[in-house]
């Protein structure tokens, strides 16, 4: 991405209606839309049809595009409504089925329940897909807000102010929405974290309040 | 001592792993780290975190394809200017019906007297010096009402037609 034109002088070129622009916009954006979609929605098969959404809503908003901020923390902005519409719309339709007993809708996670311990297995015995599919789950379980907000920093390598900006958030709620994913986290991915051994044994003791 | 890490050192551990640290904070995470295992405990479940998402979320399924950038495209180009252009003309037929008919509402209803034979107009727009015109034949001198009097010389034949 660091030889791809600069995305805001692109955007700017697409407000001045210059010939080529918006193409080119979309050649150097595509698998990075496609990718930050794929990361926030559950179901995979409408990944291109949200992505050329944001497409279409990034055109429809040239005219009032501002080059005040990062042009990421402006496709961002629309990629987040997007695909918080589309989950909010998927959950109305949703029916959890009995071997899906992980929550998520509840906003602070209260309703987490650690893996049983009996069942989890070490770092080193776990397969990679395993693995991945543990974290997967852990993940989707998290809270809209919460697994947003990770995805962002995670992925995107967006800051703070910046994920404020594309979630419409303070700061400091930015904050407690990160660490509280974190910790979620930290809860669910025990089988994982169990084996860091550094002693203590047990929990980060780092649970202060969050935010 | 316990070794819990309070508030204060939990934003700052928080903001250590997520970059965002200011530079002269540098050392009170190095000190931080270096006496208290629950701290380096977070930063290395955090590390773990991270790199577990990496795997699992890090190489989506998707790949650029021109189908889809064609698709894009079209769908802007068909979606945005056409429509546009047919709203803006849409919108300027309906702004200038909207004034016509505007127009045409206050010029009917814009003057009392548009109705009235030429002719009647003055006496009725003169009716309320008429109405007092006892009054003003009596004090009018005194009352400046000299304009008024000659109101009622060109009202003459009126007055005499209706008593």
């Amino acid at each position: 991405m660091t030889d791809a034109p600069d995305g805001r002088d692109l955007m700017l070129a697409v407000s001045a209606d210059v010939p080529g622009s918006f193409q080119t916009l979309v050649e150097v954006y595509e698998t990075r839309v496609k990718a930050a979609v794929a990361r926030s929605i559950r179901d995979s098969s409408s990944v291109d049809d949200l992505a050329q959404e944001v497409f279409l809503r990034l055109y429809k908003a040239r005219a009032r595009y501002q080059p005040t901020a990062r042009f990421e923390t402006f496709l961002y902005r629309i990629i987040f409504n997007l695909c918080v519409n589309h989950t909010q719309h998927s959950n109305r339709r949703r029916t959890w089925s009995l071997d899906a007993p992980l929550g998520g809708d509840d906003e602070d996670g209260s309703s987490f329940e650690p893996i049983d311990g009996r069942t989890s297995r070490p770092l080193e015995a776990l397969e990679e897909s395993e693995r991945a599919k543990l974290v997967r789950k852990c993940v989707e379980a998290l809270p809209d807000s919460q697994r947003q907000a990770i995805m962002l920093s995670r992925f995107e390598g967006l800051g703070y102010q910046e994920i404020a900006n594309v979630m419409a958030l303070s700061l400091p709620a930015v904050k407690s929405l990160l660490w509280r994913a974190r910790e979620n986290m930290r809860q669910r991915l025990q089988p994982i974290l169990g084996d860091l051994g550094t002693g203590e044994g047990g929990g980060s003791g780092a649970e202060g309040a969050a935010g | 001592m316990t070794d819990r890490v309070n508030d204060l050192e939990r934003v700052l551990l928080q903001d250590f792993v997520d970059g965002t640290l200011a530079e002269e904070r540098l050392t009170d995470v190095s000190t931080l780290l270096g006496r208290s295992e629950s701290a380096r405990r977070f930063v290395a479940e955090h590390q773990v975190i991270w790199d577990a998402l990496g795997d699992a979320y890090g190489e989506p399924d998707v790949r650029a394809n021109a189908e889809f950038r064609e698709h894009a495209l079209a769908l802007t180009l068909r979606s945005a200017t056409p429509t546009q252009g047919r709203w803006r003309v849409a919108g300027l037929a309906a702004a200038a019906l909207l004034a016509v008919i505007a127009y045409a509402w206050f010029d009917r209803g814009g003057s009392p007297l548009s109705d009235i034979p030429a002719a009647d107009r003055n006496v009725v727009k003169y009716l309320h010096v008429l109405q007092n015109l006892e009054l003003a034949e009596t004090y009018g001198a005194e009352l400046d009402l000299r304009g008024d009097f000659e109101i009622y010389r060109a009202f003459e034949g009126e007055r005499d037609g209706e008593g």
